[in-house]
């Protein structure tokens, strides 16, 4: 359900709405918050079901963003026991460093990207401000999401 | 190591051994029935979804932006009463112009030019990435949509074309997609200057215009800032004449054997909320 939102939102929002023509990837920092707050298996299993179900609708670059999203979401499940949950101030950072992660594989694994795009101008101009912009999205969504699931008391009592 | 618990290894080989099948067809290009089938039956279960919440989005933004500008909005309703009256009178002129048009080419034998058979579409959703520009449009196999078939805007100016089709829906290839690829001629008279018009990365709103002839004192290389580019209706994909949008830099390219050009699309991906699909011309 809530990858199917998540695409939804995606999708729905026009590429300008929030900041000129940098889109937020509303997939990938749920996918990376999930994999923070539940760890390894679930930041896997969601990464692999919004990759696919993104590959599946979109269809222009089949598979990728399987392969990708499966990874940046259990390489933040790693990070599920080192960080602190209660520090939000992670969150965004992590956030900010898949979105590097996920935009470079997606050059590197793209065979019509690879050749035909200067790395440098695409970090300059659309990776950093994107991952910037979901950093500062991201730390919303965890701050909501961290509160919802640990309404209870402290994670650790 | 502790944490990789049996299942989970079993889990993440299943995961490993999916994700290089999907690579494999991704890179090898393989066309599997079964995957298109899932691909078809997922686009086409979500698409009207995304339309209904993408109707609900806009009647929101709408009535909210109607509330913020009621003033303004009354004197507009005002003003375009009385300009409906005159355009009325002015569309009665129009009829005996056209009915006029018509006898004298009759007249004069020309050549009936034979319009576009087009369908009206509505934008619903966005693409979700930076890679790979596309707009997804609320007609598909069901009202006659077929993969390449051109889209231009209400005005007039080239869009893209469609990439895919479902079944209400299909996705448009826009033309400043880094795959877009068209045929483009300068519409000015004296010149015959024509080149291929490919999307960009960097900038969304210019693509390039390669592969001009050298000489600039040919009618072939005559390309100026300021000039129209049309299509150039060379390929049978796209219909002559469209308009693509408006040179603003000419320079040299391949060391002075060829020209290149910079072209500012008339199509803008933040005004498009209606596009026409050209089925037959």
């Amino acid at each position: 359900m809530i990858i199917v939102l998540a695409l939804m939102v995606q999708l729905i929002i026009p590429p300008d709405f929030i900041f000129k023509s940098v889109r937020p990837d509303f997939i990938l920092i749920i996918s990376v918050v999930i994999g923070l707050t539940w760890g390894v298996k679930y930041g896997t299993g969601f990464g692999f079901a919004a990759g696919l179900l993104q590959d599946l609708f979109l269809g222009g670059m089949f598979g990728i963003f399987t392969v990708i999203k499966t990874f940046t979401g259990g390489l933040s499940g790693f990070l599920e026991g080192i960080i602190f949950k209660e520090k939000i101030i992670y969150p965004p950072v992590i956030i900010f460093a898949m979105t590097i992660i996920h935009e470079s594989l997606v050059i590197l694994l793209s065979e019509k990207l690879i050749f035909t795009i200067n790395y440098y101008s695409a970090l300059k101009l659309i990776i950093l401000p994107e991952a910037i912009l979901n950093a500062i999205i991201g730390f919303f969504i965890y701050y909501l999401y961290f509160k919802l699931t640990h309404s209870g008391g402290s994670y650790y009592e | 190591m502790s944490r990789l618990n049996r299942t989970t290894l079993v889990v993440a080989l299943v995961l490993i051994i999916i994700i290089a099948g999907l690579g494999i067809i991704n890179f090898t290009g393989l066309d599997i029935p079964f995957l298109s089938w899932i691909k078809n039956g997922v686009y086409n279960l979500l698409t009207p979804v995304i339309e209904y919440t993408t109707g609900f989005y806009n009647s929101v933004q709408n009535y909210w932006n109607g509330i913020m500008n009621i003033d303004h909005l009354i004197a507009e309703n005002n003003r375009l009463s009385k300009e409906i009256s005159s355009y009325e009178i002015e569309n009665q002129l129009n009829e005996k112009y056209k009915n006029e048009n018509m006898r004298l080419r009759k007249l004069l034998s020309f050549k009936k030019r034979l319009s576009f058979s087009s369908i009206g579409s509505r934008v619903i959703a966005y693409t979700s990435t930076h890679w790979d520009d596309r707009i997804i449009i609320d007609r598909g196999s069901k009202d006659g949509v077929e993969e390449q078939m051109p889209v231009i805007t209400y005005n007039g100016a080239l869009v893209g074309r469609i990439e895919y089709v479902g079944a209400y829906s299909s996705q448009v290839l826009l033309c400043n997609n880094l795959e877009f690829v068209v045929g483009g001629i300068v519409s000015r008279p004296t010149s015959r200057a024509i080149g291929l018009v490919k999307g960009q990365l960097n900038e969304p709103r210019i693509n390039t215009m390669g592969n001009i002839s050298w000489n600039k004192s040919s009618e072939e290389g005559d390309i100026m800032v300021g000039d129209t580019i049309v299509t150039s209706g060379l390929s049978n994909n796209y219909p002559k004449g469209i308009p693509i949008g408006e040179v603003i830099t000419v320079e040299n390219d391949n060391y002075g054997l060829s020209q290149k050009a910079d072209i500012k699309l008339f199509m803008n991906l933040k005004t498009i909320e209606e596009v026409l699909i050209i089925k037959e011309f």
